[in-house]
């Protein structure tokens, strides 16, 4: 073995410490890459393989009622490929023993047995036996919720006749990979379930043979999709034909693709600053280990070692940053693999194969190496300019300003030396200052979601979406009914609301969502503005969330125009009057009165907000059980659990995974910076215990530049922080979500307490250093 | 006949170099008078640095005795050590190490701020002939000055016992002479005991007695009546 590589491993044996914890910070770097790289890798892999192996439906279109000859017709649409009729109907669902009011939608083909589009995948049991009317399939996640499998029992109430049901299978549909109730915004698969019947069951019950109600196709690949969507609408338009929509407005898609898409920016943002990070400290961190050798280089130089040396640093890097990189890789394939383990009940796809592109530990280990291999070069380079024997000479201390020492005049020699330090060696300080503020943004990326979540809790459901339940009628009703809902068992409070489905039209671009009326001075349904003050909508005009009106383009005082997908869709021109700061969903809202005047109506009502007495809940669900024009009930308890366990648990998963890392990291980043401090000043160190300081004076005079270091460190990296996050943010906006930079004062705390922590632990070791520090060792080393 | 102030018996220094024992001090007996001044010479690796650093509470022995006064250097802890080293001893080292981000002035203070009855720094260095460099930083001072900045900061304190290890191995020979000659002026004056390591056997002269160092061990003890002046030494 030649001397310079015995030198390479006593070296690596003497910083052992450091090397680990550089190589550890770039391990998280990289495994925090990897696995949310792969995860969502995975996802999307997963999903395309499922939407093509079940063929997945590229159009959708509800009616009132067609004959099946219409099918036909629809199927000889150029760029039709097939068509699939089937019936459809939202139903109440009766379940053993759950006293929540439980809808469903009930589907079966019009014509044939087993569906060609959007072909079902059976997760346990069978297929239906279409010659037995009493069997039906329920999909897995409302199965799993409601602890139901093969051989269990459901009842159902079709068209005001309750009948019985036994589940023979449990399924999967591309449909419903998230199944979303009527004007619901998020999942709920407790309260709301697909089920899957013979033809004869609905068509015997609503009087549908021979006719359909609903029709998805498939088109040929780049087929002019808006001109099949209009033909079906012209087709369907006398059959009482509902607006056609692409994927892009099929509930299930819409959420899976805004998951995605959130996952993917996830993806795409943090990980990437994370390894970027890791990079840069190993990029400053082998530089400063690197310069602290300077005089061995100058030597090495003196005996006529040239480029050997730079080789010789880049061994020391490789010996560094591969097992890191090695380590990330691992950590982050099996991580990839938990994370995609833990989606599973959330992304219900038939199978999730996890995926790793070959290209992300590529880049990964490009991106170390360059960063590692970058600064120690860089250094050894810095040092190898220089003449040998200016080298050789412990590095010239910087010319300090006159200026300077006289205002310090008055300061204790230990603060001076603190201060000079720091003030005059911009560098080293900077890059100690920047390796510590870079620590606490981390920290504050994973933690604040958490913050997030529960803002988007406080201000949704506790400031505007105030009603403990929803009630939606079946079709809109008379004013009265608002009277027969207060007298309901537990009802304290109950006031109407107008939901109709519409087209909202600005130019040329269009939306369509649900309009809510609301009435004057409602307390269970409330609008908020940017600083959480009620808005009250006018008597003339629209208020649309803020997102919603950007979307459109809208400022306020623009004509929108209005059209109803319900009833006698009747068309309108309205003002834009406002925006409102929905976090959740894209809706437009009215003033009930002004609504009903369009629509010109009377009073009309669509649903009822009421307010409960909680112990008398349960025969508030029983009663509207028992009352046939009741379609749904919504629960605010149930909603915020679904939007916890939606978004929330996949965010927090990823969240809880980034805290992690940033730990790892800002602990290495403290530690090191430290512990490379210590070694740029261990032969000062040791002169001032020989002149007889204590160790622990010593230590004091220490710590003192890493005191004010860390001082000033802290609150610029929670500065950072609250930056950072607000940039990543800008990332995140979902049509559905928007994550508001609430940063609680707490998460604050928490990342400042961390790095301080991590100095505090850092410097105890180095401390430990400090007082074993052998003197004469020190001294004669100059190490 | 004035007072042992050091003492030692049988001091052995062992180091262990994986299985092989290197044995720097083996059996050294020594007696050090008070406000002696006393040149060690012998040759490299002979143990001068070793037993200097044991005198002044830097490094403890392996075996035997060694004391200064009543202090027992070789069983103290290093509490007693360190305020051995802060009460009673001055070091002075071949490569000055100053503390480069203090200047002159600042040196010395930091070795006046933790003293009992020190002098004040100012009062230290004009002694040196530094009255013009007070507020100079080690950068900004000759390898000469600095070193004499040293000595400044070692006797601040009044130290009892002067150590100098090489303290004009990396200067030439008027410089040298100049540091020469404010250690001895430092020994007069004072009467503080000084010890100085050198390989310059020219350096002897000018020392109460110069002791040679061979194996570990004092081979020969020289013993001068009349000391010679600094200024007389050439090399
Ligand atoms: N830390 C150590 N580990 C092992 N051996 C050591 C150590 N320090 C010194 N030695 C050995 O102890 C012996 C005496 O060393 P010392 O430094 O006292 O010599 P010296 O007389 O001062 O030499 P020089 O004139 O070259 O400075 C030498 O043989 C040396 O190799
Ligand atoms: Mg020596």
């Amino acid at each position: 073995m030649k001397a310079l590589d015995r030198k390479l491993l006593r070296d690596g044996r003497r910083l052992a410490g450091q090397a680990v914890t550089i190589a550890l910070v770039l391990a998280s770097g990289v495994a925090v890459f990897i696995s949310s790289l792969s995860a969502y890798r995975s996802l999307v892999t997963s999903q395309q393989n499922y939407y093509r192996e079940s063929r997945f439906a590229d159009a959708f279109a509800s009616l009132k009622r067609a004959p099946l000859s219409v099918a036909a017709r629809i199927a000889d649409i150029p760029g039709v490929t097939q068509v699939e009729p089937r019936l459809v109907y939202d139903v109440t669902i009766g379940v053993e023993g759950v006293s929540l009011p439980v809808s469903g939608r009930m589907i079966a083909l019009a014509a044939g047995d087993e569906p060609e589009i959007d072909r079902l995948h059976i997760v346990s049991g069978r297929g239906l036996d279409h010659a037995n009317p009493a069997e039906i399939l329920v999909t897995q996640a409302f199965a799993e919720a409601n602890r139901l499998g093969p051989g269990d029992r459901i009842s159902a109430l079709l068209n005001g006749r309750r009948q019985s049901f036994r589940i023979v299978g449990t399924v999967l549909s591309p449909e419903y990979v998230f199944s979303t109730g009527p004007s619901e915004p998020l999942p709920d698969d407790k309260r709301f379930g697909v089920f899957y019947v013979s033809r004869e069951v609905l068509a015997h019950a609503f009087a549908m043979e021979g006719a359909f109600n609903d029709i998805v196709l498939i088109a040929a690949p780049g087929a002019n999709m808006p001109a099949i969507l209009s033909a079906l609408d012209l087709l369907l338009d006398r059959w009482g034909g509902r607006v056609a929509h692409d994927r892009n407005l099929q509930m299930s898609h819409r959420f899976l693709q805004d998951e995605l898409r959130q996952q993917g920016t996830m993806a795409a943002t943090i990980p990437p600053i994370f390894l970027l990070i890791s990079a840069f400290l190993l990029h400053v961190v082998m530089g400063r280990l690197v310069a602290t050798q300077r005089e061995q280089i100058a030597a090495l130089k003196a005996l006529g070692y040239d480029r050997e040396i730079t080789w010789h640093f880049a061994k020391f890097a490789a010996l560094i940053v591969l097992p890191g990189v090695g380590l990330g890789v691992a950590a982050g394939v099996v991580l990839g693999h938990v994370m995609l383990f833990s989606y599973r009940p959330f992304f219900r796809f038939p199978e999730l194969a996890y995926h790793l592109p070959v290209w992300a530990p590529v880049a990964a280990t490009a991106i170390a190496l360059f960063g590692g291999l970058g600064g120690a070069i860089g250094a050894v380079r810095s040092v190898a300019r220089l003449r040998p024997a200016e080298a050789l000479k412990p590095a010239a201390p910087p010319a300090y300003s006159a200026r300077f020492s006289r205002a310090l005049a008055p300061v204790p020699a230990r603060w001076k030396i603190a201060a000079r330090g720091a003030g005059e060696h911009p560098l080293r300080t900077g890059v100690t200052l920047l390796g510590l503020i870079v620590a606490a943004p981390l920290v504050l990326m994973g933690l604040f979601w958490t913050d997030a979540l529960d803002y988007v809790v406080d201000v949704q459901f506790a400031a505007s979406e105030r009603a403990d339940a929803v009630v939606q009628f079946v079709e809109p009703l008379p004013a009265r009914v608002v009277e027969e809902v207060r007298r309901m068992p537990g009802v304290l409070l109950a006031e109407p609301l107008r939901i109709a489905p519409v087209r909202l039209r600005a130019g040329h671009l269009e939306y369509q969502t649900s309009l809510t009326g609301l009435s004057d001075r409602m307390q269970l349904r409330r609008l908020l503005d940017d600083r959480l003050h009620v808005v009250v909508p006018p008597k003339v005009g629209l208020l649309l969330s803020r997102r919603l009106a950007e979307r459109l383009r809208l400022q306020v005082g623009d004509p929108v125009g209005l059209d109803f997908l319900e009833g006698r869709q009747k068309r309108a021109a309205v003002p834009l009057a406002g925006v409102v700061n929905d976090l959740i969903g894209l809706s437009a809202y009215m003033d009930r009165g002004a609504m009903d005047r369009l629509l010109q109506e009377d009073q009309t009502v669509s649903a009822v907000a009421v307010r409960l007495d909680a112990s008398r809940a349960d025969d508030f669900y029983a009663a509207t059980k028992k009352t046939p024009k009741i379609s749904t009930v919504s629960l605010r308890e149930r909603s915020i659990r679904n939007f916890r366990d939606s978004t929330g648990a996949v965010v927090l998963l990823l969240a809880g995974i980034y805290v992690a890392f940033s730990i790892t990291i800002a602990i290495g980043v403290v530690y090191n910076n430290l512990r490379i401090g210590f070694q740029e000043r261990s032969l000062e160190l040791a002169m001032l215990r020989v002149l007889g300081f204590t160790p622990y004076e010593a230590a004091r005079i220490f710590f003192s530049e890493i005191l004010v270091e860390v001082g000033v460190a802290i609150p610029l990296g929670l500065v950072a922080g609250y930056f950072l996050v607000r940039l990543l943010l800008l990332a995140f906006q979902t049509e559905m979500f928007e994550i508001p930079p609430a940063i609680a004062p707490r998460s604050y705390f928490w990342a400042a307490s961390l790095v301080g922590g991590a100095a505090v632990v850092s410097a105890i070791l180095i401390g430990r250093k400090l007082w074993r520090q052998d003197l004469v060792t020190a001294l004669k080393g100059r190490e | 006949m004035p007072q042992i102030v050091f003492s030692s018996r049988n001091l052995n220094k062992t180091y262990r170099v994986g299985s092989v024992e290197v044995a720097a001090l083996q059996g050294l007996d020594l007696d050090i008078y008070q406000g002696e001044f006393i040149v060690i010479l012998g040759p490299s690796g002979s143990g001068k640095s070793t037993l200097l650093n044991i005198l002044g509470g830097l490094d403890s022995a392996t075996s035997g005795a060694a004391a200064w006064r009543d202090h027992n250097l070789v069983e103290a802890s290093d509490e007693e050590l360190t305020r051995y080293r802060r009460e009673h001893v001055g070091f002075v080292f071949q490569f000055y190490n100053l503390i480069p981000s203090l200047t002159a002035r600042e040196n010395v203070e930091l070795v006046t701020d933790i003293a009992e009855q020190p002098m004040r720094p100012e009062e230290a260095l004009v002694k040196l002939g530094l009255s013009e460099r007070l507020d100079h930083f080690p950068s900004q001072l000759s390898g000469g000055e600095q070193q004499r900045v040293a000595i400044a900061r070692a006797i601040a304190k009044r130290p009892d016992v002067l150590l100098c290890d090489e303290p004009t191995g990396a200067l030439d020979c008027r410089t040298g002479v100049g540091v020469l000659s404010a250690l001895d002026e430092v020994n007069r004056s004072f009467g503080t005991t000084t010890v100085v390591i050198t390989h310059n056997a020219a350096i002897g002269a000018m020392a109460d007695r110069v002791m040679y160092m061979a194996d570990g061990r004092i081979a020969r003890i020289e013993s001068h009546s009349e000391r010679a002046l600094p200024e007389e030494i050439r090399w």
